[in-house]
């Protein structure tokens, strides 16, 4: 289908099968009157302990990057607009308002031809208060539709400094800890029975081998030339940011893993002619993820490193997950690593801030190496926006290293246009030689 | 990088373009209405926010520019320092913000970083960054990263909800807060120093309750300009000058007869924030007066005090959290849709109901996100009171202010 990458890893392909059984699992889950819920990412310390109470989980963030990307948000995106929300609201909030809309005018029966089957009915709706508004404020706007229980799960965002004052990793993972207690509290109240802990004890052990092996893969991935792109990962992405629990998972990212260091030592590339290597931000154009294929093809242009925000595989210390409290505590020192530890030694070495939103790349460009950056900016996402500019700005001035901007959304294709995208980005090429020249003098 | 300011000259020429488009009736009542010397004062005082603050640092005083409602002013001034509430400003295009914030994102905050980067700030000693919306946060952290490692600075988290661990989290912030301010300045926050502190900012609140009181008349005693203007002026001016300023405002107009004998219809205005008289005047020259509010400005930074508590920093964080009402944060859900929207807006019946509001304005600042998912079940809500809305939506520039005149003329002849 016209839009759709052909991806260079066989693992890549095979990632689709695993979004399906997401979907579907959820939908048998409701036919059998067990329990659902529509999350946010939660950079998985709630998936964990929905998992562990026997919730199946959909994702309405993926659901709206899958109907774009079959080319399928239309159809929901109008929807939404006709209930008047802006349509410059999130595109993947405005696919759930309209899909929700639906679901409360046929009496919650799901859409017979909604793409991937469709999101189940939900039991609870799990928002979060961390990364952008939307992540909770569309949640509450779902109660037009749908009189379901909504939790907001908290997750520190401290500014550099302030993350680095003495004692405030400690408080914020008990900070955290104490959030999925209380929401540890709230299932149970709702479902009426309780958290089976062994059950969580053993997903958690196949969520840290799979994060692990994961994180490996994103450490070959530095190799030159780079064995993995972007769009083998954002196929990818689904198992491992989704379904980390899942004991398929564990299978398909050891074979990823395999597939990856073969490429590694035989020094081969996933594309041939990899002449420039470079970094996406933030969310992609899922309804014309081709453009990378075309950009390796036309250019040779890898795209080695992708948005930091789905990178959660960041193994915290040994030593601090042997000195967690409790099990909720060592969950919660993955979720605190990549929104904090990650970055901070770095943000606070360069000045920069935000952290997390921009130190980041300033890594990512150095651990990769990286000659450019192709930022996308998003008619319906600013959260992602916001701090390009600044990042692009910092990537220059510290690094010598180039950015070219593309407009677009990562929902509706009505406003991408993808050979200007590409045009663009053909012209940009000179402009990373001249950088490279000069990080070679510096 | 540093740019021209847009001075006193050039926007006082935008402000007569503006001039020249209002109608020549809404002009003459304007300046006909004797205006009093102390909302001069408070007029004056907004037109010349910067000059301002610069006099008063003149005598040694430190400034902090603050993002939002969330920064606690009164461990501010406990240390001596005038808090300076960040604006934009509608009169000047963005240029210099361009460089660091893309155009699909909210003009107000644009043009907040525009001001910034145009020498605007130049005075403040340091910045106070919260996370209030996306936008705030991400432009409170450039800001601070932008002002140079010589400068004061603090970004507090605010929490999202209003669970029992978010407010030990937001408490322990506002205790690092204040510690960082005892360290830049060498004074310590005594908690007596402190209450001090919290019952002069309550009597500020208290005073502005008791303008916007004025407002329930009819005609009201203060317009929704005038209004603004004293609003604007008080997160401009010491908390005692500023109690002083209002409370000459109030002898002056409390027993104002004023404007034209005709009821004009009576509104309110919901939504992101209006912190330039140009989108109050546009609405006030529609025929109608805006009496009442609900906007960072206005009134969610005026209706509840802080409770003296034993411990202040207890008082203070409820305040902070708990009491302003801001979509930016969650508040639990309830059972039922018309449940929730109760308990999200039923505040607002109480401002219909006691302000003899006739219609409500729902403005929206384009890419304001925080508002735009409340629109369609504020509007519910508003309506369910049985009172006609109009949504608003403007891009926070003088241009596109002009084409909104026409439905606002509608509006409030459908509703007069």
């Amino acid at each position: 289908m016209e839009g759709i990458s052909k991806k260079t890893l066989e693992s890549a392909r095979k990632a689709g099968y695993l979004g399906k059984k997401m979907y579907k699992q959820a939908l048998t889950a409701e036919e059998e009157g067990r329990p659902t819920a529509w999350a946010m990412v939660n950079f998985a310390h709630a998936d964990l302990i929905l998992k562990a109470m026997g919730v199946e989980i959909v994702y309405p963030e993926n659901w709206g990057a899958y109907c774009a990307s079959r080319r399928r948000a239309e159809e929901y995106l109008e929807n939404s607009d006709s209930e008047g929300f802006p349509t410059s609201l999130c595109g993947y909030a405005r696919v759930t308002l309209g899909y929700a809309k639906m679901l409360a005018e046929s009496n919650f029966a799901v859409p017979e031809n909604a793409p991937g089957g469709g999101m189940a009915r939900p039991v609870v709706l799990l928002s979060s208060g961390v990364i952008c508004d939307a992540r909770f404020k569309w949640f509450q706007a779902l109660k037009r539709y749908m009189d379901v229980p909504i939790y907001t799960l908290e997750i520190p965002n401290p500014g550099v400094r302030e993350a680095s004052v003495e004692g405030g990793k400690r408080y914020n993972i008990r900070y955290m800890a104490q959030e999925c207690r209380s929401f540890i509290k709230f299932m149970e109240e709702r479902l009426g029975r309780k958290l089976d802990w062994d059950k969580l004890r053993e997903l958690v052990g196949i969520f840290e081998e799979n994060l692990r092996t994961w994180h490996a893969v994103d450490q070959l991935r530095k190799a030159v030339p780079s064995p993995m792109l972007a769009q083998d990962f954002y196929s990818c992405m689904l198992p491992l940011f989704y379904m980390s629990t899942d004991p398929e998972t564990t299978d398909f990212v050891k074979e990823l893993y395999r597939e990856v260091k073969e490429r590694v030592d035989k020094s081969v590339g996933a594309i041939e002619n990899e002449k420039y290597r470079m970094m996406f931000g933030e969310i992609p154009p899922w309804h014309s993820m081709s453009l990378f294929d075309d950009l390796a093809s036309e250019y040779g242009i890898a795209v080695v490193t992708e948005g930091y925000i789905y990178h959660f595989n960041i193994p915290p210390a040994e030593e601090e997950l042997e000195n967690a409290s409790d099990i909720i505590e060592r969950i919660c020192y993955w979720t605190y690593n990549h929104f904090v530890e990650k970055w901070r030694l770095n943000a606070l070495k360069m000045n920069v801030e935000p952290g997390y939103f921009v130190q980041p790349y300033l890594d990512m460009a150095q651990e990769y190496n990286i000659d450019g950056a192709i930022f996308h900016t998003l008619l319906s996402c600013r959260p992602a926006c916001y701090t390009m500019l600044h990042t692009a700005n910092l990537l220059r001035e510290k690094l010598n290293i180039p950015s070219i901007f593309i407009e677009g959304d990562m929902v509706d294709l009505r406003v991408f246009n993808e050979q200007e995208a590409k045009d663009r980005i053909g012209a940009f090429l000179d402009t990373m030689d001249h950088y490279k020249e000069l990080r070679k003098n510096v | 990088m540093r740019a021209n300011k847009c001075g006193e000259n050039e926007r006082n020429a935008l402000r007569d373009v503006v001039r020249f488009l209002t109608p020549k009736r809404e002009m003459e009542n304007m300046e006909n209405k004797v205006m009093k010397k102390s909302l001069q004062k408070a007029k004056n005082i907004y037109l010349n926010r910067f000059s301002c603050i610069e006099e008063q640092k003149l005598s040694g005083k430190r400034a902090l520019s603050c993002f939002g409602c969330y920064a606690p002013v009164e461990l501010i001034t406990a240390v001596d320092i005038l808090p300076v509430r960040i604006l934009g400003n509608l009169d000047e295009p963005i240029t210099d913000g361009g460089q660091y914030l893309p155009p699909i994102m909210c003009n107000y905050i644009r043009s907040c970083l525009d001001c910034k980067l145009k020498g605007h700030y130049d005075f403040q000693d340091g910045v106070v960054g919260c996370h209030g919306c996306d936008g705030v946060e991400r432009v409170s952290q450039i800001w601070a990263n932008l002002s140079g490692e010589d400068k004061f600075s603090f970004f507090i988290d605010v929490p999202h909800t209003l669970h029992d661990s978010a407010f030990d989290y937001f408490r322990k912030q506002l205790q690092e807060f204040r510690a960082a301010l005892e360290k830049y300045t060498g004074k310590e926050i005594s908690d007596e120093r402190l209450i001090h502190e919290i019952n002069l900012h309550n009597e500020t609140r208290f005073l502005v309750r008791e303008l916007y009181e004025l407002r329930k008349s009819q005609p009201p005693k203060i317009s929704g300009v005038e209004m603004l203007y004293l609003l604007v002026a008080l997160m401009t001016i010491s908390a005692e000058e500023g109690n002083k300023l209002i409370k000459e405002v109030i002898d002056e107009v409390k027993d104002r007869t004023v404007g034209s004998k005709q009821e004009r219809p009576r509104l309110l205005v919901w939504g992101s924030i209006t912190d330039n008289m140009e989108v109050i005047q546009l609405i006030e020259d529609s025929g109608a007066d805006v009496v009442i509010d609900d906007t960072a400005v206005g009134t969610r930074s005026y209706w509840e005090d802080v409770k003296v508590t034993q411990d202040p920093m207890d008082g203070i964080t409820e305040r902070y959290l708990k009491k302003i009402v801001c979509p930016r944060t969650f508040r639990e859900a309830k059972s039922t849709y018309e449940d929730d929207c109760e308990s999200r807006f039923g505040y607002l019946k109480e401002f219909l109901k006691s302000w003899d509001v006739n219609g409500a304005i729902l403005y929206l600042i384009r890419n304001c996100d925080i508002h735009g998912y409340e629109l369609p079940i504020v509007k519910d809500y508003i309506s369910s009171c049985d009172i006609p809305t109009l949504v608003l939506e403007h891009d926070y520039t003088i241009s596109s202010l002009a084409p909104l005149r026409t439905r606002l003329e509608a509006f409030v002849e459908m509703i007069g």
